[in-house]
């Protein structure tokens, strides 16, 4: 209860920004602002985020080259409740030029409004783009030390962040009022992922970042590296999907490559959040969510080219302490063919699937019931196995054979 | 952070139009265009006055510019295009300009003209906005804002957008001018203020101003630079100098301020006591009504941005039961207010018996749908039970504060209006 109502208070803003220095360990910056608590100095701790702030950088992988990823909301989930907690966190990725940012917050905060708050992180790539320019040409005219670059650098991030946090919390200016909206998108396919819930994983701080199970190696002793072992909270592992999809979204979407089930999963799947990067969260502060799970409810990615969105909307069936049924629609605003379901029909899609699944048994029956009535589901099929199946086709003909064996 | 403050004006700076920027070049460009050689013919005694002032300032123009320069600056007194302009800081400005733009080696006449248009219309149009900004600063100063936000709204909102409006004088000249001259003309007004304020001794011209900038400040154009060539040569130089100028009139408005607030409370005392009368539960109900009809009869989501809003909305009627009754902001018989929360639960029950799911046992869901209004009433006590618990809970067993009880009474509703079984049931009558 404490705990809880703490994190119901706390809000923390981190920034982490990497900027092209010719010495690439200097190039990272990691701002945390933190309202309603302490900062943890604990250089492991940063050292951690730092690093799983790489990991974040693999969702610029796509086998379809201009969509990169822009934004994620996560929800906290306390499985003994079945209940969404606050805060939420949310992850936002701006480019400015070289520089790179990469945003967490985790505030009370349920509505931030994605398209202003990109906006206003954009401005602080922007700005810091500039201190650096300056910076730079002072340092390579010997009028400003490297320690003094790092400084200035260090300092004006840490304004701007303030600033940001203030706009967040007091000033209100972010939170959601109507986002954009201007091409109405539609859905191009929707899944529905199974996971086990990890639970009762420890992790090493120190040099070599392994995971353990809690009886191996309690939280509080020391890694064999030296590095001390803190708690991670539970995480997802996924264990298998089914996928549905129009008839003809071949010709449809006409990319061979963006529409095999590994790319059609690739824009949920890297988006669930790596253990790593909720250790280091958990281990920031006195802010702990160690007894939540945490699944993404909307993902956010944008086309380089054309500004095009494409959103990941997300859902949850919890099926047991350990077991969670993930549910996704992905909306795309590149398309507009009739074959699609129009986002509009969204809402209702997602309560249809919050008041009437109950796992895997009825899972083509809530789907026949709802507006996706007319497309295909697959059956499920094991992650792991994935890379066997080139196209969807392949894995619909897995039924056919099943049933033609009864 | 209250609505009004939010609202207000002062949080941003707004700049002209483009077509009136573009009008104002037009119309100076050819009343300048027009009157020098007039100027030239009528004043020769004027001009040989001036001309022995400024001789080595302009000594770099060719003797055709110079006679040109001289003539502008004979209409800007005459006409009173810019107040009090010292000859010398004209002098001094055109050496600037000329350099800020790579003018000085090679300009056409109508070049020449067209920039020092450009240049009086950003003088007068910086003149207008550091006044504006100014005036917002005292604001902003005044609702204890903290110098580092105060700092950063006054370079995000008002100089960025300023300093493009300047900016903007020149490009519809078709003039690329170094953004440090620009800042430079900036500085020149602050110190103009901050002479006539007595805090500093002496104003030095833009152009002045840009002799030193350019030695310290490597980079002169990007967009990328706003934010930081505002930040280090405004706001570092001049920031803790215009707060000291402007000390009383901050006092003042602060003074102003707290009046007001006073007043506001007086008034809001006043007001409800005119409503004491109003039953308290009516009052509770009113606060919540809205949030309850979207979300249960027309389908709305219910959003944490809503539960916020309504312990809002709860907090402020809770208060206000408080100084009603006890005089102060504070609930001194708790009990009461125990009675008056489940009351209006028990008012909500009878619009919308669904909600009344969550607090009931699983087993007893078909008895509850076949007759909820029968099934509530049965079971009043062990509903309470639930309602209680739950409210204890959300206020961790302390004492009830209208704060405390407003966001357990909201946090109760949120569950509930987000329970996907309540969402399913309706009893339409
Ligand atoms: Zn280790």
């Amino acid at each position: 209860m404490e705990e809880l109502e703490k994190m119901e208070n706390l809000s923390t803003n981190l920034l982490i920004t990497s900027i092209p220095f010719v010495e690439a360990d200097l190039g990272l910056f990691t701002t945390v602002i933190m309202t309603g608590d302490e900062v943890t100095q604990d250089v492991s701790t940063i050292m951690q985020l730092e690093e799983a702030k790489e990991s974040i950088n693999i969702l610029d992988e796509f086998p379809d080259k201009e969509i990169i990823f822009k934004s994620s909301k996560y929800e906290f989930i306390d499985t003994s409740e079945d209940k969404r907690k606050t805060p939420s966190l949310y992850i936002i990725k701006q480019d400015y030029n070289e520089i790179s940012l990469l945003n967490i917050i985790v505030s009370p905060i349920s509505e931030l409004n994605i398209t202003k708050t990109s906006e206003v992180i954009d401005y602080i790539a922007q700005s810091t783009a500039g201190v650096f320019r300056r910076t730079d040409t002072l340092r390579n005219n010997d009028s400003l030390s490297e320690e003094e670059q790092q400084d200035e650098l260090r300092k004006n991030l840490r304004d701007l962040v303030e600033f940001y946090q203030w706009q967040i919390l007091s000033e209100e200016s972010l939170q959601k009022s109507t986002e954009q909206g201007v091409q109405a998108p539609m859905i191009t396919n929707s899944l529905l992922l199974k996971a086990e819930i990890i639970r009762d994983q420890v992790q090493c701080m120190g040099g070599c970042g392994k995971t353990f199970s809690k009886e191996t190696a309690p939280a509080g002793v020391q890694c064999e590296c030296g590095g001390e072992i803190v708690i991670t909270p539970p995480s997802l592992n996924l264990a298998k999907v089914s996928y549905v999809y129009p008839e003809g979204l071949k010709e449809i979407i006409n990319n061979e490559n963006a529409i095999t089930p590994e790319s059609l999963l690739m824009y949920t799947k890297e988006s669930i959040m790596s253990p790593k990067l909720l250790t280091s969260l958990n281990q920031l502060s006195s802010l702990k969510f160690h007894d939540f799970i945490s699944i993404p409810s909307m993902i956010g990615y944008k086309s380089k080219l054309t500004n095009d969105l494409i959103n990941v909307h997300l859902n949850y069936f919890l099926s047991s302490e350990d077991e969670i049924y993930i549910f996704t629609c992905t909306t795309d605003t590149r398309y507009s063919d009739q074959r699609l379901v129009s986002a509009v029909s969204l809402p209702v899609i997602m309560r249809a699937f919050q008041s009437n699944f109950q796992g895997e048994n009825n899972w083509k029956e809530v789907i026949q019931r709802s507006e996706l009535k007319d497309w295909i589901t697959t059956p499920f099929v094991k992650i792991k196995t994935l890379n066997q199946f080139s196209s969807l086709s392949d894995i619909l003909a897995l039924e056919i054979r099943s049933d033609s064996n009864e | 952070m209250s609505d009004e403050i939010k609202e207000s004006q002062s949080f941003f700076y707004s700049p002209k139009d483009v077509v009136d920027v573009v009008s104002e070049f037009q119309k100076l460009f050819s009343k300048l265009e027009s009157n020098i050689k007039h100027f030239i013919v009528s004043q020769p005694t004027f001009l040989i006055e001036l001309r022995r002032k400024i001789k080595t300032e302009i000594g770099f123009l060719s003797p055709q510019k110079k006679d040109m320069a001289l003539a502008i600056f004979g209409i800007i007194v005459t006409e009173d295009i810019i107040k009090k302009y010292d000859p010398i800081f004209f002098a001094e400005d055109i050496s600037a300009l000329m350099d800020a733009t790579d003018k000085k080696t090679s300009c056409t006449d109508d070049e020449f003209i067209g920039l020092l248009t450009s240049f009086l219309n950003t003088l007068k149009t910086v003149t207008h906005s550091i006044t504006i900004i100014i005036n917002n600063f005292i604001s902003l100063k005044s609702l204890n804002l903290e110098d580092r936000i105060t700092r950063q709204i006054l370079i995000q909102r008002h100089f960025s957008t300023a300093l493009t409006e300047a900016n903007l004088c020149f490009e519809v000249g078709e003039f690329k001018i170094d953004l440090r001259f620009i800042i430079s003309i900036f500085a020149h007004i602050i110190e103009k203020l901050l002479e006539e304020n007595e805090v500093i001794e002496k104003a030095k011209s833009a152009g002045m101003i840009y002799e030193g900038i350019i030695k310290t400040y490597p980079l002169k154009e990007g967009e990328d630079i706003l934010y930081d060539i505002i930040n280090i040569n405004i706001i570092e130089s001049y920031y803790d100098l215009i707060s000291q100028a402007f000390e009383s009139k901050i006092q003042k408005r602060l003074e102003v301020a707290h009046e007001q607030q006073v007043e506001i409370q007086r008034e809001f005392q006043r007001s409800s006591e005119q409503q004491t009368d109003q039953g308290r539960i009516e009052q509770i109900l009113a606060s919540i009504e809205q949030a309850l009809y979207e979300v249960m009869k027309i389908q709305r989501e219910m959003t944490e941005a809503k539960r916020q809003n309504l312990e809002k909305n709860i907090e402020k009627v809770m208060r206000r039961l408080a100084i009603e009754e006890f005089g102060v902001q504070d609930i001194a018989d708790q009990q009461k207010y125990m009675q008056y929360v489940l009351d209006t639960w028990f008012s909500i029950f009878e619009e919308y018996p669904q909600m009344c799911l969550p607090l009931i046992d699983v087993k007893q869901y078909t008895k509850f749908v076949s007759d909820p209004v029968e099934y509530i009433e049965e079971n009043k006590q062990t509903i309470i039970q639930q309602l209680q618990f739950k409210i204890r809970r959300h206020t961790t067993g302390e004492r009830f504060t209208p704060g405390n009880l407003a966001n357990a009474f909201s946090h109760i509703i949120y569950e509930i209006t987000t329970n996907s079984s309540v969402l399913t049931l309706t009893f339409d009558k």
